[in-house]
């Protein structure tokens, strides 16, 4: 993003657009639209939007539904509704409730997310927390302590009527502490892993310890 | 050439570093993507990398991460990798660097057959150049262009530039171009060949690291 000398504010209140640049915030309540590539120290968005464009932002706060035709990067992104990114995620921290896609991989520091999430990438996180409410895809995870976790209410409904679709599927998961429940996956690798609840693991290989909760199904263990 | 490979699982134990750690330098860009190699083994994929330089890499970050937060650590890393040594042999084997060249023109920078690798990279331009040249470059000239590039790069570090090649009818000369504008000669003088250099070392990286 280029540096400009006066950067302004952008505010949509009800329907409209702006043309991409930088600026130090943009608010929008309601339907708007970003007609390129944006950079911000802060955005808001309340309602819809589009961004036609990658977007640079140090706080991105959404409730709603937001799509980005580009790649995603940033400090804080906050998010109580969709997001849908047409690239890739690189983030200090990514709040989530609600459902994240994106298209390439997602690289942070610290994930929370309560819902689904949709990655055709790697999911690089310090610390992956995923609370689960549907179905879920992602293609490999890998970082520090990934826990994944049906959400509080999804276990109740799976208590009283069984359906077994809400789950996360992986190729690949890899971590030091790894905590999973109701996850498919090819292969998990790390150093403590604990198999919970609802799991299929075609292959588990571990260092330290393996804890493995008795409807679980795995494959193969392997202790390195 | 093949180069020699290690598995993921072999690097975490060797360097006795773990997972998150690995991610983390990932994620910061302390280790390049394309060093991530993936190959199917038996139990399915797995994650290869190239050997001597992941180890050589993870040795110096482990070095510096108490000294320097992971940013300042990045900085220091690009685009001249200057902690990577690279095997003479192995740029001779690769094409990218003659033997002539490694032998006239590497001088003190060559230490026990290797050569660090900005100084690999020199030698490259200066090759590739005379290549450009059709040869039509004196042994005086590319050691100066070679002691051009060794002074002045560093110093340009992350800036756009371009190598330009000049010819009278006295010589070549060779002249480092920054800010992408255009460069007019007088008639004696004509601009022979140009090398824009981020462009050559992405295409050094990407001959060096291919297998």
């Amino acid at each position: 993003m280029m540096e400009q000398p006066n950067r302004g504010r952008a505010n949509i209140v009800g329907n409209g657009s702006v043309g991409g640049g930088a600026y130090t915030s943009v608010r929008i309540v309601g339907e708007g639209e970003v007609l390129g590539a944006l950079g911000c120290d802060t955005f808001t968005c309340t309602g819809n939007c589009t961004v036609f464009g990658p977007v640079r932002a140090g706080l991105f706060k959404q409730r709603g539904d937001v799509t980005v035709k580009g790649e995603w990067s940033g400090g804080h992104l906050k998010t109580l509704g969709q997001l849908t990114i047409e690239g890739s995620v690189r983030a200090a921290k990514l709040d989530i409730v609600g459902q994240l896609t994106a298209r390439e991989f997602v690289e942070t520091d610290n994930l929370k997310l309560q819902g689904a999430i949709e990655v055709n990438g790697l999911v690089n996180a310090d610390q992956a927390d995923i609370r689960l409410y549907g179905p879920s895809r992602v293609n490999e995870i890998g970082g520090g302590r990934i826990h994944v976790r049906l959400s509080r209410l999804t276990a109740m409904k799976e208590w009283l009527k069984p359906r077994h679709s809400t789950e996360l599927s992986a190729a690949l998961i890899e971590g030091d502490d790894i905590h999973l429940e109701h996850t498919r996956a090819d292969i998990v690798r790390g150093n403590r892993i604990h198999i919970g609840a609802g799991c299929v693991i075609g292959r588990v290989e571990y260092s330290q310890s393996l804890h493995v909760a008795r409807s679980a199904k795995i494959g193969e263990e392997v202790q390195l | 050439m093949e180069q020699e490979l290690i598995s993921k699982k072999d690097l975490l134990e060797q360097m006795d570093i773990s997972y998150g750690q690995l991610y983390r330098w990932k994620r910061k860009r302390l280790i390049p993507e394309e060093w991530f190699i993936r190959k199917s083994t038996f139990t399915g994929q797995e994650t290869f990398f190239p050997k001597p330089l992941i180890i050589a890499r993870i040795g110096h970050i482990l070095q510096f991460k108490d000294d320097l937060s992971l940013d300042e650590l990045a900085g220091t890393l690009s685009p001249l990798q200057t902690d990577i040594r690279i095997g003479a042999e192995e740029l001779r084997m690769r094409g990218l660097v003659s033997e002539q060249m490694i032998l006239r023109h590497a001088g003190l920078a060559l230490d026990s057959g290797q050569l660090p690798f900005d100084q690999a990279f020199y030698l490259y331009v200066a090759e590739h150049m005379s290549q450009l040249l059709r040869g039509e470059i004196t042994e005086q000239e590319t050691g100066a262009l070679v002691r051009l590039l060794r002074g002045q790069l560093p110093k340009l570090e992350g800036k756009l530039c371009e190598l330009v090649a000049l010819r009278t009818e006295s010589g070549s000369s060779m002249v480092l171009h920054t800010g992408g504008g255009r460069l007019y000669a007088d008639e004696r003088t004509t601009i022979a060949a140009s090398i824009h250099l981020d462009e050559a070392i992405e295409a050094f990286k990407k001959k060096l690291y291919a297998y």
